[in-house]
């Protein structure tokens, strides 16, 4: 439908990523702050601090890790994101115009998944492993009713190109008549991204789990890959969920910009509240009811879809 | 050279603070998170996120070479502390900082450490930290199955009789929300806990009974780690503030303590997530929650509340089968409780 924006365009693209990713994160330490009886702004800068501190402290290796697969996961997390992101339309153009873009996010995703594990399993300790064990049993639950969930906007809008979907929610956001669908993806962006309430693998009981071993800029890495994965998912569900560029007087690009970054400092803000979720109450919640209720979404919508067409 | 100073500079203001607490020194390790709380700085979530080494009250020799263990390990710039009752916490955090802020102070040392990583015969025998990266050294007696010095895993037949890998993780004394000087080993299949064995470092040592004011305070710190480990960071924030009013002998008024528990009470999540783990004196663990704050609320009426003790002996029988985060939280609810006493029991 429309051209893939020249590669020129990367540049801004993340740079975009890389302030929203740092303003959530800012966010998220300003409440901490207040919660912990300073001034909310002095968290704001918290990031920054945060990156400096990292930059100069020394990486750590452990005893007969798996270095390969354990550095090559720390640095795959950013990529990730960045990969998500490239396909997101910004407006009625998208760094790389896919036929099939939902499925390239999806595919993504999923790929989280062996990171994440490879993550505990590099540094040869017990509470990584542990990390990348609890992991996978959140993924388990997680994953089935995201990809259902993408599957609501995909059948309303009959097809998988994410400008196409974006397009096809004029008057009506994807996210005001399919809200299951939408709960049950913003569940799954923050499984993937290992962010509270879906943090067990990383949980502060297991010393950090996948991150326990991690240090100076390969925790930086880490870190940061985690919030720019938040970052790429909610980016994702604009063109999903949320009427894509769509909105008065600012251009596309910037609504897309606007609605990424709402939807994540609100994830971030939301999650904080909800206690870590168990892995193992989890499966039979992501399974027992979740799933079905995002599968009869689908049902709802696809009958609709059906007669309108 | 400026742009290095900066960062050390702009570092400074958030290092992480790896707390050793020694038994009996309840007092001061609240001094010094409330410091931290204060100059912006935070607790380290393991020995590999850590800046600063802080230990806490005076630790016995066994505790000392697991102290210089976990130092051994924390990666440049990095400082180290000692915090007893008479310390000036903010002093020390000020000179911590101005230490940490240099360019060529801690970090200078990278140079002089070629390699930090311990290997696994320079441990000392009692070591019980959590994260030092190596798994199983059970028996040492494998010398050609152990890559690194580290023997590989046995099988063992988990619960449901399934061979798995049988991992050894001992819990403490480098940790947080954990009793001072406890060494919990667990025998591990997966995360669920098949046997357990509880060492005290440095038994004999003695520790004060409590007043009622710290009394109150000790509940309210066991209520907070709770909160903590399941997730709920603003509750324990606010469960902490009370806790610090305790031993500030400002006067809590139960009004405070009952909202608290009624804001728990509402947490359908939490209630959720906590409910059916098992605790002793309690229904469960949502429900010990509750008795925690009530008790702290009955200590500082100053109605003499006997501590019902439990013996530090029992719990490798209340951890077996449990999983890892449910241990966590458990051992955490009964910290005020547990009697520590100095024979080893198996299970």
């Amino acid at each position: 439908m429309t051209g893939s924006l020249s590669l020129l365009y990367a540049v801004p693209v993340m740079l975009a990523l890389g302030a929203v990713a740092l303003v959530t994160a800012g966010a998220s330490s300003a409440l901490e702050a207040r919660e912990r009886g300073r001034p909310a702004r002095t968290g704001l800068a918290v990031p920054l601090q945060e990156t400096a501190r990292l930059l100069l402290q020394r990486p750590r290796r452990t005893v007969s890790a798996d270095r390969l697969l354990w550095r090559s996961a720390s640095s795959a997390v950013i990529p990730l994101a960045v990969l998500i992101v490239a396909f997101v339309p910004l407006g009625s153009h998208a760094l790389v115009d896919n036929p099939v873009g939902l499925v390239w996010v999806n595919a993504l995703d999923v790929v989280a998944w062996g990171v994440m594990w490879l993550l505990g399993w590099g540094p040869n300790s017990v509470t990584g492993l542990i990390g990348g064990y609890r992991f996978l049993a959140m993924a388990l639950a997680y994953e089935l009713p995201l990809m259902f969930a993408i599957t609501a906007p995909a059948i309303a809008a009959g097809s998988l190109d994410l400008a196409e979907i974006a397009s096809a929610q004029e008057g009506l956001w994807f996210a005001a008549w399919a809200p299951i669908a939408f709960a049950a993806y913003c569940w799954g962006v923050l499984g993937f991204s290992v962010r509270a309430p879906m943090d067990a693998g990383a949980g502060g009981d297991l010393n950090g789990g996948i991150l326990a071993e991690l240090a100076g800029v390969d925790r930086l890495l880490v870190l940061a890959g985690r919030y720019a994965l938040l970052v790429a998912g909610s980016a994702a569900a604009v063109p999903l969920f949320l009427g894509g560029g769509a909105g008065p007087l600012l251009p596309g690009w910037c609504w897309v910009l606007v609605k990424t970054l709402l939807l994540s400092v609100l994830l971030t803000a939301g999650g904080r509240r909800i206690p870590t979720l168990r892995p193992d109450r989890l499966l039979e919640l992501g399974w027992v009811v979740v799933l079905p209720l995002v599968v009869a979404q689908d049902l709802v919508v696809s009958i609709l879809a059906i007669q309108s067409n | 050279m400026g742009l290095s100073d900066l960062l050390a500079r702009v570092a400074a203001t958030c290092a992480h603070v790896l707390v050793v607490e020694a038994p009996g020194a309840f007092g001061a390790r609240v001094a010094l998170e409330r410091e931290l709380d204060r100059v912006g700085w935070c607790a380290a979530a393991s020995i590999a996120d850590a800046d600063v080494l802080a230990v806490v009250g005076e630790p016995g020799p066994e505790l000392s070479a697991v102290v210089d263990h976990a130092w051994a390990q924390i990666s440049e710039p990095r400082v180290r502390l000692a915090v007893g009752a008479g310390t000036d916490v903010a002093a020390a955090i000020a000179a911590a900082r101005a230490e940490l802020a240099q360019v060529d102070g801690p970090r200078a040392e990278a140079a002089s450490r070629a390699r930090f990583t311990p290997s696994a015969q320079d441990e000392p025998m009692d070591h019980g930290d959590m994260d030092h990266g190596d798994m199983d050294h059970g028996d040492k007696d494998h010398g050609s199955m152990s890559p690194d010095g580290i023997p590989l895993a046995e099988g063992a037949q988990d619960r449901d009789g399934l061979e798995m890998d049988e991992l050894h993780l001992p819990l403490g004394p480098v940790l947080q929300h954990w009793p001072a000087g406890v060494v919990l080993r667990l025998r591990l299949h997966g995360d669920v806990v098949a046997g357990a064995e509880v060492t005290r470092l440095d038994a004999g040592s003695s520790v004060p009974a409590d007043d009622d004011s710290t009394r109150a305070a000790r509940l309210l710190d066991a209520a907070a780690s709770v909160l903590m480990l399941a997730g709920l960071l603003a509750e324990a924030a606010t469960t902490r503030r009370l806790r610090d009013q305790c031993l500030d002998a400002e006067s809590v008024r139960p009004a405070e303590l009952e909202r608290l528990r009624s804001r728990l009470r509402r947490h359908r999540v939490l209630r959720w997530s906590l409910s059916g783990l098992a605790v002793p004196g309690a229904r469960d663990l949502d429900d010990r929650v509750q008795v925690l704050i009530d008790q702290a609320g009955v200590a500082l009426a100053g109605e003499s509340s006997e501590p019902s003790l439990l013996d530090l002996n029992a719990l490798p029988d209340l951890v077996r089968g449990q999983e890892l985060a449910a241990v966590r939280l458990v051992v955490a609810a009964l910290l005020p409780d547990l009697h520590t006493s100095t024979e080893e029991v198996r299970a």
